[in-house]
């Protein structure tokens, strides 16, 4: 009876029987088969991969370990969508698609006015315009934040670097992301900035800092899973999701009594909240929400939206995080799910799924996120 | 399961035998009849349990155009061996809430079911149930075709499926060498 192929197999089908397979390299090998498997496929995306201390990747939340060509003798220090931000110890820089293998060298951060590029104490996050075209040529923004020393944008239109916002006002951002083709920054005091820039010559350039929001209702109220009778610390994040930009707040508390020290290495992840900015001609402001209109959210150093996947174990709802300060030996330790419903924190990995054995290495955790 | 119905009966009483019957008559592409538990199809899917609350099932056979009579057959199957075994607690739970449970494995029986079927049978029986709104038999039929795919290189799997490969030598080479880690390392 059947007159057609399997290769004719509707989209939505192809997708569910994705879903069925929980080993990501299946899923690869099945978009492979031919070609409309392979752009029907593309409807469906691949859970993220965690990156281990020693180069390998850990996928999320069946704990397969995959491994991948990887330059030797570089530290992978970050991360954007599916490429890795590598920075090798003469302070060199690449963003590294490990699937694709399409490198973007970056300027060397010592010749942007970014010392001690090992320096556990100063954090790089690379941002793009857009994940789908990524070129040798891409325009990149960096941000880098020194503990002590606040934080400045660095524009690049590799291999150079063209602009730094310390040069025109030293606005602190705790975190930078592209959202309607703009670099946004968010601020402290609950301010929201647009970092305009003139895209057009040779060498973009920081046109303008404006400030776009600056309050908001509940931004004070903690939540319900943060204790009242202890300080807390906070780690906002900036997040694409579905046409809103929305801002992550993470809270932190200490387990060690009478010790406040003013970093997070004795701190645990104890909730989160989330607010969108809402921006209007006149006035913007933060609104809070409390779902994620059935999508998930994975934050770090870098941060990304994804459609949750029931059978892919990514849970609607869900804010997805790693420890992304604070470098430990451990790299699931203050990591795992929070569940914006119930309040709840739970593992990264299946129950059922063993911790993998580490072998050594000093790659920092972030998700990468495979396009095939 | 195929039955023969004797036209002539007059619209009313039709009606009225339709509402007080336990089954339901479908009628596939090539004209054949079968029928069907109504709760069971009711239950298992979203679109005949949809045709059923409205009165647009016809005694005479509820025209089903995009399902031959091998799948229909096996759709009926399905729903009447549905509707006999004793649905274990999980399944129940899972057909309630599929958009927050995750997918529970097939019963024994629903295994064999799928498994005594031809590759073409089984390309027909997915569309029909994609086709019908039955989750559940999705779930089923998606789950073994997945099993038919795991741990097989990119060829056993177009041998499996008799699938024409359509790249070029090129493009399999550069296929190959970014997604080494996909096809050794396992």
């Amino acid at each position: 009876m059947a007159t057609l192929s399997w290769s004719d197999l509707p989209p939505d089908l192809l997708v569910l029987v994705l879903e069925c397979l929980p080993s990501l390299a299946d899923r690869v090998r099945l978009r492979t088969v031919c070609h409309p498997w392979r752009s029907n496929a593309r409807q469906h995306s691949l859970p993220p991969l965690l990156t281990l201390p020693d180069g390998t990747f850990l996928s999320i939340p069946d704990g397969e370990v995959i491994r991948m060509p990887v330059p030797k003798d570089a530290r992978c220090c970050g991360s954007v969508d599916s490429c890795l931000f590598l920075m090798e110890i003469d302070g060199g820089c690449s963003l590294v698609n490990p699937f694709s293998r399409v490198t973007v060298e970056l300027p060397k951060l010592g010749t942007v006015g970014c010392y001690n590029s090992f320096n556990v104490t100063s954090e790089h996050k690379p941002v793009i315009p857009s994940a789908l075209d990524l070129s040798p040529d891409s325009l990149v923004a960096m941000l880098i934040l020194h503990d002590r020393r606040g934080s400045k944008v660095c524009i690049c239109q590799p291999p150079i670097a063209t602009d730094m916002s310390s040069a025109r006002a030293s606005w602190p951002f705790d975190d930078i992301a592209f959202f309607n083709g703009k670099l946004h920054g968010l601020g402290d005091r609950n301010k929201l900035f647009v970092i305009d820039m003139d895209y057009e010559s040779d060498k973009p350039k920081i046109t303008s800092i404006r400030c776009i929001i600056s309050y908001g209702y509940g931004l004070r109220d903690l939540p319900q899973s943060v204790s009242r009778e202890k300080v807390h610390k906070k780690r906002e994040y900036l997040v694409e999701c579905c046409g809103r930009l929305l801002r992550v707040r993470r809270f932190f508390q200490s387990d060690h009594h009478g010790r406040t020290s003013r970093y997070l290495k004795h701190h645990n992840t104890v909730g989160f909240d989330v607010f969108e900015a809402g921006m209007s001609a006149n006035s913007g402001q933060w609104r809070k929400v409390n779902n994620l209109g059935g999508q998930a959210l994975f934050v770090g150093r870098r941060s990304k939206s994804l459609p949750a996947v029931e059978h892919n174990g990514i849970q609607r709802d869900c804010i997805y995080f790693l420890r992304d300060y604070c470098p430990t030996k451990d790299p699931l330790r203050d990591s795992g799910m929070y569940n914006m419903r119930t309040g709840m924190i739970t593992p990264l990995l299946s129950e059922t799924v063993a911790v993998p054995q580490l072998h050594g290495g000093n790659w920092c955790p972030t998700w990468i996120f495979p396009y095939y | 399961m195929e039955v023969d119905k004797g036209k002539g009966e007059a619209e009313e009483t039709r009606k009225v035998a339709e509402a007080d019957r336990d089954t339901v008559t479908l009628k596939s592409s090539d004209g054949k009849l079968f029928e069907v538990s109504k709760e069971a199809a009711a239950r298992l899917s979203t679109v005949l349990a949809g045709m059923i609350a409205g009165g647009s099932i016809d005694d005479n056979g509820t025209d089903l155009k995009q399902i031959g009579s091998e799948a229909l057959e096996n759709v009926v199957d399905y729903c009447n061996k549905h509707a006999n075994s004793i649905p274990s607690a999980a399944l129940i739970s899972s057909s309630i809430s599929f958009n927050t449970a995750p997918f529970k494995e097939p019963e024994e029986w629903e295994r064999k079911f799928v498994d005594r079927l031809s590759h073409d049978a089984l390309f027909d029986l997915v569309e029909a149930a994609n086709f019908l709104g039955m989750e559940r038999l999705l779930d089923v039929t998606c789950h073994k075709i997945s099993e038919m795919m795991k741990g097989k290189s990119p060829d056993q799997i177009r041998e499996v499926f008799n699938i024409k490969n359509d790249y070029t030598k090129e493009e399999l080479e550069e296929i190959r060498q970014e997604l080494a880690w996909a096809f050794y390392d396992d």
